[in-house]
Parts: C-alpha cells; structure tokens; sequence
C-alpha cells in the first residue's frame, strides 16, 4: 500500500529534522540534512510509482541527487573553513560572529 | 504491500536513527552510506532502476568519501558535545510524532488514484525530452558548487617575507636565499 511507503517517508522526515535540531556538530547537521534529503527522493519515487509515471519522477530524483551533491560539496567546504577558523565542529561557536 | 519492501523500510528507519545518535561521526557516515545503499536496493524494487544506479553511485559512494575525507580533515581533540537529552527524550516523540503521521498520510493518501502513465515514454525520452531544460538547471547547480568549493577552499597568496621564512623554518636557515 501506499500509505505505508509515506508513512515511514514522514518517519525519515522527522528523523532528519529532530537530529537537524539537537545536534550541535556541524557534520551531524549535514547528516541530518542528508536523511531529509533521502525521505524526499523515497517521495518522489512511491508517488511516480503509484501513479504509473516512474520515468518522469526518476528524472526529476536525477536532478535532486546533482543539487544535493552540490549543496553537500559547498556545505562541507564551509564545515572545513569553520574548523580551521574555530578549532571546533560546535555550532554554539557560530554564535558570536562578529563582522 | 511487499514484505521484502517493508523490511527494507524498517532498516532504512533503524540505519537513519544510528546515523543521528551514533557519537562516533566516522560510523554515523558509514551508518548514512548503508542507508543510501538500502534506499537504492528499495528504488530498484519500485521500478526505479536509474534513480538506483544514481543513488547508490553519487550518494552512496561520492557523499560518502567527502564525508569521510572531511571528518578526517577535523579531527578534534576535544568533540562537540551533545546534549544527552535527545537521546532519552527520542522514544517518546517518535510515538507521537508515528501516531500523527499514521493518520495524516492515511487522510492524505488513502484514496490517490491509481495512474497508468504512458505506455510509449521511455525513460530517454522523458529525461532527454520532457525534461530537458532540467539538464540546463543541473549544469548550473554542478558549476554552481565547483566554484562555490572552489571560492571556499581558496587561500591567500604567501608574501616574500612569508616565502623566506617558510624556506628558513625548512632548511633551518642553512641556504642562503638570494
């Protein structure tokens, strides 16, 4: 059944979310952001699978899988510039930027 | 509903909640990387064969090594430290968040019809066709992110004082520079 497909890509969803908000290392963010990521493509692919229209739905994955790379590259570019400036993969130590 | 797929559901959960609450970052990306691959297998098994093949090659296999390479980047001496609390607390919001989500997706998705697609398409012509200007957009997003690592990544120039004690720090100030 469908329901069942969307049931855990909600799950996924929150998994995500609740390690996006109570993690303070900076990769674990990303992870976090990543299975969010992966609940999303789980989506697109059970609803072109329901509907019969997998090949439209593929495409559409292909294209989140290339934004998702690109956007982890940058992300992890960023987490590298903060540890050589900060000694430290906290969170909490962005918090006092000062121009 | 496939019991093999269920399975398959049910380890993605368990792989995604290791990934989140391992203290370890090393076995949190390895954690990620079996769940990207379970996530492929699950693909395939909704016939999805080229999304598999992308998610299990870019996902499963590039995310992987950047997350590996940079978590050896960043060693720290001492870790970020987690709060305790979203451990204990997890069980508990996981029910009630199972609970809402059971029946927000059965009122959404209960009753979706069923299509049939298009019996002709392939999936060369969807992608190459239908969907062609997403092709322009992904050519963006990739040089989008090389330049994004590129501009991230860079480093100042060294000046000649910077250049002579470097050389000095080397040879121990033996060779005469000029």
């Amino acid at each position: 059944m469908v329901v069942t497909y969307f049931i855990f890509v909600g799950l996924l969803f929150f998994i995500g979310l609740y390690c996006l908000l109570t993690s303070r290392n900076l990769i674990k963010l990303l992870i976090g952001l990543e299975i969010m990521a992966k609940s999303a493509v789980l989506s697109f692919i059970v609803a072109g699978w329901a509907r019969g229209e997998s090949f439209v739905s593929q495409s559409v994955v292909i294209t989140f899988i290339v934004i998702e790379v690109s956007i982890v590259a940058v992300a992890l570019a960023l987490v590298i510039n903060v540890f050589k400036n900060t000694g430290s993969l906290d969170i909490r130590n962005l918090a006092k930027l000062k121009g | 509903m496939d019991l093999l797929n269920l399975i398959l559901l049910l380890m993605l959960a368990g792989f995604a909640m290791m990934a989140v609450f391992l203290k370890d970052l090393l076995k949190a990306a390895i954690s990620l990387a079996f769940m990207s691959a379970l996530l492929a297998v699950l693909l395939y098994r909704l016939n999805s064969p080229f999304a598999a093949v992308f998610e299990l090659s870019v996902v499963a296999g590039l995310i992987t090594v950047l997350f590996v390479s940079v978590i050896a980047m960043t060693k720290e001496e001492e870790q970020a430290k987690e709060a305790r609390w979203p451990a204990y607390v997890f069980p508990l919001v996981l029910v009630v968040f199972g609970l809402i989500d059971i029946r927000v997706m059965q009122a959404l998705f209960a009753n979706t019809p069923q299509g049939f697609g298009n019996p002709e398409a392939s999936f060369g012509a969807t992608l190459w066709g239908v969907r062609s200007l997403d092709i322009i957009g992904q050519i963006a997003v990739i040089f989008g992110g090389v330049f994004g690592v590129l501009a991230l990544l860079r480093e100042k120039p060294l000046t000649v004082k910077q250049k002579e004690d470097a050389i000095i720090a080397k040879d121990g100030g033996k060779e005469k520079l000029w």
